[in-house]
């Protein structure tokens, strides 16, 4: 009902567009903010419009759905990821890539709704001269996959804590460096959410996992129950409760890049749309979290020996707004004594780290046959 | 309303404290003031019983694999709040079944109920509710769910339950579970059904 809604809104308001002619032209402000290690330009609407991203070797294409104002209208930034942008005159934005660009991400953010173009620059690039290679056309610089590893809490946030003094915040980063070690010595690049105690709000994180089109969401945790006996690991991906809501879409579009998929907003035939392919596609997500989930149970009982609590759906947070599959591991109870205790050692944190590894890399090899036929 | 749903929950706590056995039949002392003469012979009652309905409500299990049911006797009051407010009186205080363990940390304290005509209950608890809770994900989930299956599965009004604290709403308790939207009642974390009084 809540679509329905969103839909018939929608259309009233490209409606009262067509009466307004020519002065109701969608205005659009650019600026850039060049950085040393990447450019951000940010295309700044006057009200909430389509378009989508189109990415070419060497330039990426902003192309509204219909006529727009620019201001200014092109601009030379002469930056190792964006050399330049300028405007066709009518509905096309065009930034033109630095010769040590490195990929990219978009997102929209709100209020004034605005689209921001993240470029990267190859800081062992920035000096030379332009490639004769042609640049890569994917947004991601590397065809390694990626996955993002999210240490549950930080900073001020110790999340649970033992008896004997193990913090989850400090135990999940130790073993989230060490499965990053891990996947990289496999040809898997992981990013974490963070590399140090800090604290990470639940949105930052799963919006991480988007702006690097990760494989795979793979928060780590540990447990804490008030009753001692509580043993084991366990792994959740999201309910269908939390999926089959407007709420996942809604915290997706919030933070997430669509690169060269059209994000249509705006049009009502063209949202609904989106709505469908949106549901697909998530259908799809969870189908294989769960899938993801059962190989990392059966691998923590296989290598690590830990209790398997079996695979658990609930509406966790921070897997919300992830657009790809994602899980949430909780790896043992430091309220419970012998957990704790072996959670302490470091021979532990690393049969953790491998029985995690293993599972995500067979679950890549299922999905990602070949990185050729990766898009 | 508000009054009148105050009122009940104080008559459920008063007849939960007369003891563990509470049957419906007990809950015929504390009728409304203005009521006609009471027959000295229940036999040849006049006056209706007052009305009683069986709740379940969920208790996280010792071992925090799941949910386990127990049944209370609460009064049949029309608005869907005041069952609620007695529900979760009784989920308060606490389990009566060995293998079940306290909903919510001590001291929780549900400040105000609401149902609306859609069907979603609105349950606004004191501050402890997230400062006593653990660092757990399963602690939060089990609290949660309590709370949502003992609401949504008992109270036939109720289709979605949303936890507020502090009469604010909240991201989470604890970091983990999505409290942002009203939630379903799950069944699939129910471990132990009720035969009340028998362990599993």
């Amino acid at each position: 009902m809540f679509r329905r809604l969103l839909m018939a809104a929608a259309l009233a308001v490209s409606v009262g567009h067509a009466q307004t002619p020519e002065a109701a032209l969608v205005a659009v402000e650019v600026s850039a903010d060049l950085q040393h290690g990447g450019a951000r330009i940010v295309l700044t609407h006057d009200r909430v419009v389509s378009y989508r991203v189109v990415a070419h070797p060497n330039r990426l294409e902003v192309v509204y759905g219909g006529a727009v104002r620019v201001s200014p209208a092109a601009r030379d930034l002469s930056h190792a990821a964006a050399a330049s942008w300028s405007f066709d005159g009518e509905r096309t934005v065009t930034v033109r890539l630095g010769n040590a660009f490195a990929g990219y991400d978009s997102f929209e953010l709100k209020n004034p709704p605005r689209l921001v173009l993240d470029l990267r620059a190859d800081p062992t690039k920035a000096a030379m001269p332009a490639p004769a290679a042609p640049p890569p056309s994917s947004p991601r610089a590397s065809s390694r996959p990626v996955v993002v590893l999210d240490p549950g809490h930080g900073g001020v946030e110790d999340g649970a804590v033992g008896a004997r003094g193990v913090v989850e915040k400090e135990a999940v980063l130790d073993i989230a460096v060490r499965l990053k070690t891990r996947l990289a010595a496999a040809g898997v690049d992981a990013v974490l959410t963070r590399d140090t105690d800090r604290l990470v709000t639940l949105d930052e994180r799963a919006a991480v996992a988007n702006h690097n089109r990760a494989e795979l969401f793979v928060s780590i945790h540990l447990n804490a129950s008030p009753r001692a006996q509580a043993f084991g690991a366990e792994t959740y991906f999201l309910s269908s409760d939390a999926s089959d809501d407007e709420a996942r879409w809604l915290a997706a579009e919030e933070n997430s890049p669509r690169g060269e998929v059209p994000i249509v907003v705006g049009d009502a035939r063209e949202r609904g749309l989106d709505l469908v392919l949106w549901d697909l596609a998530q259908t799809q997500a969870m189908v294989e979290s769960e899938a993801l989930a059962g190989e990392v149970q059966l691998e923590l009982n296989a290598l690590a020996g830990t209790r398997d609590r079996g695979v658990r759906q609930a509406p966790f947070r921070v897997l919300m707004g992830a657009t790809m599959p994602a899980i949430l591991v909780e790896v043992g109870f430091v309220s419970n004594p012998e957990e704790e205790r072996r959670l302490a050692i470091s021979e532990y944190r690393d049969r953790i780290a491998e029985a995690l590894g293993v599972s995500i890399l067979r679950f890549l090899g299922k999905t990602v046959p070949a990185q050729a036929s990766r898009p | 309303m508000r009054i009148r749903g105050i009122a009940a929950a104080a008559l459920a706590l008063a007849l939960a404290g007369c003891g563990g056995g509470a049957s419906p039949d007990g809950a015929r002392a504390p009728a409304d003031a203005p009521g006609p003469p009471r027959p000295e012979d229940p036999g040849t009652a006049v006056e209706p019983p007052p009305p009683s309905v069986e709740a379940r409500l969920y208790f996280p299990s010792r071992s925090a694999d799941g949910l386990v049911e127990e049944t209370r006797e609460i009064f049949a009051t029309t608005a869907p709040e005041d069952r609620a407010k007695q529900i979760v009186g009784a989920l308060l205080e606490g389990p009566r079944r060995s293998d079940a363990a306290p909903a919510a940390p001590a001291g929780v304290r549900l400040r105000q109920a609401y149902v609306t005509a859609d069907g979603i209950a609105y349950l606004d608890f004191s501050t402890e509710l997230r400062s006593g809770m653990g660092g757990g994900s399963t602690a939060e989930l089990l609290t949660v769910y309590a709370v949502v299956d003992s609401i949504a599965l008992s109270v036939p009004e109720v289709r979605r339950v949303a936890i507020l604290v502090d009469g604010a709403e909240v991201d989470t308790l604890n970091g983990h579970l999505d409290l942002r939207f009203p939630l379903r009642a799950r069944r699939d974390l129910v471990v132990g059904s009720a035969p009340a009084g028998a362990g599993t």
